[in-house]
């Protein structure tokens, strides 16, 4: 197919999406063409420029134009997500682009799109190497997710990283004071890491900037920045993430920055096998991922196209590193390739208003201080539309505002035909006091809100949580013994008493130590059983005796069958109890089967459990001595992994379209990435600067690192670093306020709270506000409202 | 909102259609214990022709029954470690199973090689998209059907099918396989799908508007209209009723891509009520009614409802099973999951 008919049948479909065509408009012409001499085209794509759009046709020109195999083809994105739309989007553009192709009597041959290459790195890295190299077919691994990180790392972290061997490598590094001021959550007080969890995320951290910027900047070279009185930074770290990729590859399981390294070594296989890698995303590449990308430089054949926008780079804190997107030209030139720039500043998302408030906004912030030139500006054709708005008023007033709008917007009206509307917050968790939790509360019943992030899912009362409660009571159920002779009675179960109940309770391992991980678990049964916080542990409600009843005749029956005769598993009896009638009625609602969607939760966090010769999905077997219930150590393992996990973890709910649909999206900065929406309302300004990713991008790659502890917060008198610290917060609101189409309301909590602390307006948007600001006096109750317009 | 519906032929038209509660429980709310071991012998299957078929391509000549045992078994622990189970009681039976499917008495089986010979795809993914109307989709304007075709075959040197599948309604898309002979001849372009199933079960109607459906998508893609369907049963001996051939004009394969619509309309209106209220979704499959008892679960579902965890207080399946203290819905019976 020659240029021309590509651009004849591309306009045609791009009409028929409702969008304008592509040969009217030079700028998109100039990215869509894939030219003789391209070597490597780096895109810088602003919000709402329909960079996704752009990509999509690049792929078709090689296709239909180049007559490209779709196999030599490889599209990464950022997300399984992002991958998934762009399969639907190309496959939505070829269908109709062969339909009218050959409406105008033009021949094409079907593209094969299901072998283009498109997933994320991770993916894709697994995908290459599974099909191009036979050692790693023969290794048989598989690549494991985060879940089943934290979850290995939590369980094992002790035996396999040597916190309790005599060389105590990560105990060693837990107590560098630099490491420490680095590493520590802000919102982690006193001793740090004060538990298995703390210490599995820190070692995740570890080795996650080890492998993915030290390796590919420093090689097997030194941290400079790590020298310490002792020295021995280097030495632990060096050897520690050694241990962890040999533990890992004894058990045959690879992580994501694991995969990338192992690509790495093999990616020549790969010489002459592509055409052309299309990068989405690009500013939120890592060290290693960048070094990979350029790796496919090194054949000849193989063309280059990156897209991203610096302005919305996000995601240092997991080790990204948008220098990677600045100085791609400067890398192209060492490498002696071919380079080409296109910008795309055009936003067609945005009414006129927004992209000026949020233009102003970005000139007022830090971000052009740290980021590559460029402007956004309106089509031509775009209208002002509704106002920019800032409310201010206590969080409980805006999140009334808030729910009354979406009432009005929604209520009556069919699914189809409501405008799309979300609330964005830098932190969505929904802890009483918070922003999410005032919006949820306002919004409820007749507005479903849909919140991920809610991190809720175990806490108390929640079906998680009594579901826990209930298998707490199977295996160890408590039980009140008289102490005394004044009728005083304590409550007695397996772990209470070290020496003589405990010992009787359940059958101690082969050498003689007890299996228990820990007694976790009984803190939820508590909450489920005592009516009250006060109560005895006797006295519960009764529609949960009835399940307690249950249980004890459960407990009964498997004990009268005896070995080898039952086959009921933990898991039946858990879809068992789901169907209980205390569940059942508040149950089987959205609220428990988003929690009970802790079925794939438990699947990652029991992994690590699985290694036993005796699984959980074996029939429930107990048996009995003296009075006590004598249960398989599988069954102690899984209480005390299970109730660890939900006591140290603020538990996402697990993400599910099925619940997104009709409610109102309640996400974080970072979730709404990629996403538009007609009405978008933005909580505050995001949290304060935070130095610290920035220095540890700094150590990982090899430099120097200039800290001082300012009370609890770690800080430095770099202004390099400080502004790119700040430019990092400032990056997350832009996101955040570009993803509005017709309408952006800013809400600005007045509330002086801890809680509310990420609610407090931007200095770059309060500086707007008083300049140009209208303020409109809000009625009795009600927030201040300035509207800001730019007609 | 995501404006585009994606769903999956078998993932979600077809397990919709046997029984929108488990679908939904299973899809929506992520509750799905008994499908996974389902799942491994398909995969093994699917695997097994899938390698039958490069290592023809490579070396021109079928691998022997050894070969095959300890390609499978190797397949096997591989899916093992990725989480998928057997429904049966050990890797040694599972293994013979599928054997003996594709090498009765130590020897390819001749429907088998005759496949194998003449693949020209395996695996063909088809991912289509329709535009809908969003009134009737809930606000989706977009279907997308993804589906994958096992195999893509010209006819070497001609072939007898024993059965083929015949129209008793065109209108209704009624029909069922008949021994009916039909010969096809060489280089006739077929394309084939395996079921783990019997022959003439009640979801043949259900894989024939399948198959139908992805050769009017394969005939969008490429350009060539198929000469025939092939459903092959791959539980059956060889007795000839392992394949069903399934004639193909472009009336009827336009008739079941406008079903496969309507069925992608019903799973739609499912999704939604489930989300306002997940115990109202009923169990049973969505043709069926026993006249006898008027419950929608059918022979072939009742075993899969047996294992179903959701089984306790589906009405349906209670009353299929004619009375409520059945053994198998007994919360107190330990003798069974």
């Amino acid at each position: 197919m020659t240029q021309a008919e590509f651009y004849q049948v591309s306009d045609a479909v791009v009409a028929a999406n409702g969008r304008g065509k592509l040969s009217d408009r030079p700028e998109v012409k100039a990215c869509v063409e894939v030219r003789p001499d391209d070597c490597v085209l780096q895109i810088l794509a602003g919000p709402g420029s329909g960079k996704t759009e752009v990509l999509v046709w690049r792929v078709l020109f090689e296709l239909f134009v180049l007559n490209t195999r779709s196999e030599r083809l490889v599209v990464t994105t950022f997300t399984k997500k992002a991958a998934s739309e762009i399969q639907v989007r190309i496959a939505d553009r070829v269908e109709t682009f062969i339909e009218l192709a050959r409406q105008s009597n033009l021949q094409v041959a079907d593209p094969l799109i299901h072998n283009l290459r498109i997933g994320t790195i991770h993916s894709l890295c697994e995908q290459f190497l599974t099909e191009f190299s036979p050692q790693y077919r023969e290794q048989g691994l598989s690549l494991m997710d985060e879940h089943e990180h934290r979850a290995r790392l939590g369980f094992l972290a002790g035996l396999v990283l040597g916190s309790n061997r005599s060389s105590q490598a990560l105990t060693r590094l837990e107590n560098e004071t630099l490491l420490v001021r680095l590493f520590r959550p802000h919102w982690k007080r006193g001793d740090w890491p004060a538990n298995r969890f703390d210490r599995a995320e820190f070692a995740m951290e570890l080795f996650g900037h080890m492998t993915e910027t030290y390796l590919p900047r420093c090689g097997n070279g030194t941290l400079h920045g790590m020298a310490s009185p002792n020295n021995s930074i280097d030495s632990n770290l060096i050897e520690l993430h050694q241990r962890w990729r040999d533990h890992l590859e004894s058990k045959n399981v690879v992580d994501f920055a694991g995969i990338q390294a192992m690509f790495l070594q093999s990616q020549s296989l790969l010489n002459g096998k592509l055409t052309h890698v299309f990068v989405d995303e690009f500013q939120d590449t890592n060290p290693i991922q960048h070094l990979l990308h350029l790796g496919w430089l090194i054949d000849a054949g193989t063309k280059l196209t990156v897209v991203g926008d610096d302005d919305q780079a996000i995601y240092r804190f997991r080790g990204s590193d948008s220098s990677c997107f600045r100085n791609l030209q400067t890398d192209c030139s060492s490498l002696g390739r071919g380079f080409r720039l296109e910008k795309l500043e055009v936003n067609h998302r945005s009414s006129k208003n927004i992209i000026e408030f949020s233009q102003g906004f970005r000139t007022g912030s830090s971000i052009p201080q740290a980021s590559l030139a460029k402007t956004v500006i309106s089509p031509q054709s775009a209208s002002y539309g509704l106002p920019v708005r800032v409310l201010r008023g206590t969080m409980g007033q805006l999140a009334r505002v808030v729910s009354d709008e979406i009432r009005a917007m929604w209520l009556g009206v069919e699914l189809g035909d409501r405008p799309s509307a979300a609330v964005l917050s830098f932190s969505t968790t929904e802890k009483v006091g918070r922003p999410a939790h005032a919006i949820r509360a306002a919004c409820e019943p007749d507005i479903q809100v849909y919140n991920p992030r809610a991190k809720t899912a175990a806490t108390k009362g929640s079906a998680l949580a009594d579901l826990l409660g209930v298998l707490s009571y199977l295996i160890d159920p408590v039980s009140l013994a008289p102490v005394g002779k004044n009728g005083r009675s304590v409550m007695v179960w397996a772990l209470h008493d070290q020496h003589s109940v405990h010992a009787r309770s359940a059958p101690p391992s082969k050498d003689g130590k007890p299996i228990y991980e820990n007694d976790d678990h009984i803190e939820f049964q508590k909450w489920f059983r005592k009516r009250t916080s006060s109560a005895l542990i006797t006295d519960t409600e009764p529609s949960k005796q009835d399940v307690l009843d249950y249980i004890d005749q459960i407990r009964d029956r498997l004990y009268a069958e005896g070995r080898g005769n039952t086959r009921l598993t933990l898991a039946g009896l858990i879809a068992r109890v789901l169907a209980f009638p205390y569940f059942q009625p508040s149950g089987f609602t959205i609220q428990l089967l988003r929690q009970a969607l802790f079925t794939q939760l438990l699947e990652d966090f029991i992994l690590p459990t699985r290694q036993t010769m005796n699984p959980l999905d074996s029939p429930l077997e107990v048996d009995k001595l003296s009075n006590k219930w004598l249960w398989a150590p599988q069954y102690w393992r899984f209480l005390g992994v299970f109730a660890s996990v939900l006591k140290n973890l603020p538990i996402d709910d697990t993400e599910s379209e099925a619940f997104e649909e009709g409610a109102l999206p309640l996400i974080t900065f970072h979730q709404s990435k990629g996403l538009e929406f007609d009405h978008v309302y933005v909580i505050g300004g995001g949290k304060p600067a935070d130095v610290r990713p920035v220095l540890k991008n700094m150590l990982f790659s090899g430099h120097q690192v200039p800290l001082f502890l300012d009370g609890d917060l770690t800080s430095t008198n770099e202004a390099g670093v400080l502004l790119e610290a700040q430019a990092d917060v400032d990056r997350e609101l832009y996101v955040a306020i570009s993803r509005a189409k017709k309408q952006l309301t800013l809400l600005s909590a007045t509330d002086d709270t801890d809680e509310t602390r990420f609610a407090k307006e931007h200095s770059a948007i309060e500086s707007i506000v008083n300049s140009m600001g209208t303020l409109q006096p809000g009625a009795a109750g009600n927030p201040e409202v300035w509207e800001l317009s730019y007609e | 909102m995501n404006e585009i519906l994606a769903v999956s032929y078998t993932g979600d038209l077809l397990a919709h259609r046997r029984c929108p509660r488990a679908w939904a429980y299973s899809k929506l709310a992520g509750f799905h214990p008994y499908e996974q071991a389902q799942a491994l012998e398909g995969s093994l299957i699917h695997g097994t022709m899938e390698w039958l078929v490069d290592h023809y391509r490579v070396r021109q000549l079928h691998p022997s029954v050894a070969d095959a045992q300890q390609y499978l078994e190797a397949r096997f622990s591989i899916l093992w470690a990725r989480g998928l189970k057997t429904a049966f009681s050990s890797k040694k039976k599972t293994i013979e199973r599928v054997l003996g499917n594709l090498y009765p008495n130590n020897v390819i089986r001749p429907t088998v090689a005759a496949a194998v010979e003449g693949a020209s795809h395996t695996e063909y993914e088809l991912r289509a998209v329709r535009k809908i109307v969003p009134g009737d989709f809930q606000g989706k304007e977009k279907l997308m059907i993804t589906g994958i075709l096992d195999l893509v075959l010209h006819q070497r040197d001609g072939f007898q099918f024993n059965r083929t599948w015949e129209w008793s309604d065109l209108l209704q898309l009624k029909g069922n396989g008949t021994n009916a002979p039909l010969s096809a001849m060489a280089n006739d372009l077929e394309v084939w799908d395996y079921k783990g199933t019997k022959a003439d079960g009640p979801y043949e109607r259900d894989y024939v508007l399948q198959l139908l459906t992805y050769a009017r998508l394969y005939q969008e893609r490429t350009g060539i209209l198929p000469i025939r369907c092939v459903l092959f049963y791959i539980n059956e001996d060889g007795s000839g009723d392992e394949l069903l051939a399934i004639p193909i004009d472009q009336q009827v394969i336009a008739a079941a891509e406008e079903w496969t619509v309507q069925q992608a309309k019903a799973l739609r209106k499912t999704a939604i009520q489930f989300q306002i209220d997940p115990s109202s979704v009923t169990g049973g499959s969505l043709e069926y009614v026993d006249p006898a008892t008027g419950s929608p679960i059918d022979p072939v579902l009742k075993k899969q409802c047996t294992a179903c965890a959701q089984r306790f207080n589906c009405s349906e399946y209670i009353t299929s099973l004619g009375r409520p203290d059945h053994p198998d819905v007994d919360l107190l019976n330990v003798g069974k999951n």
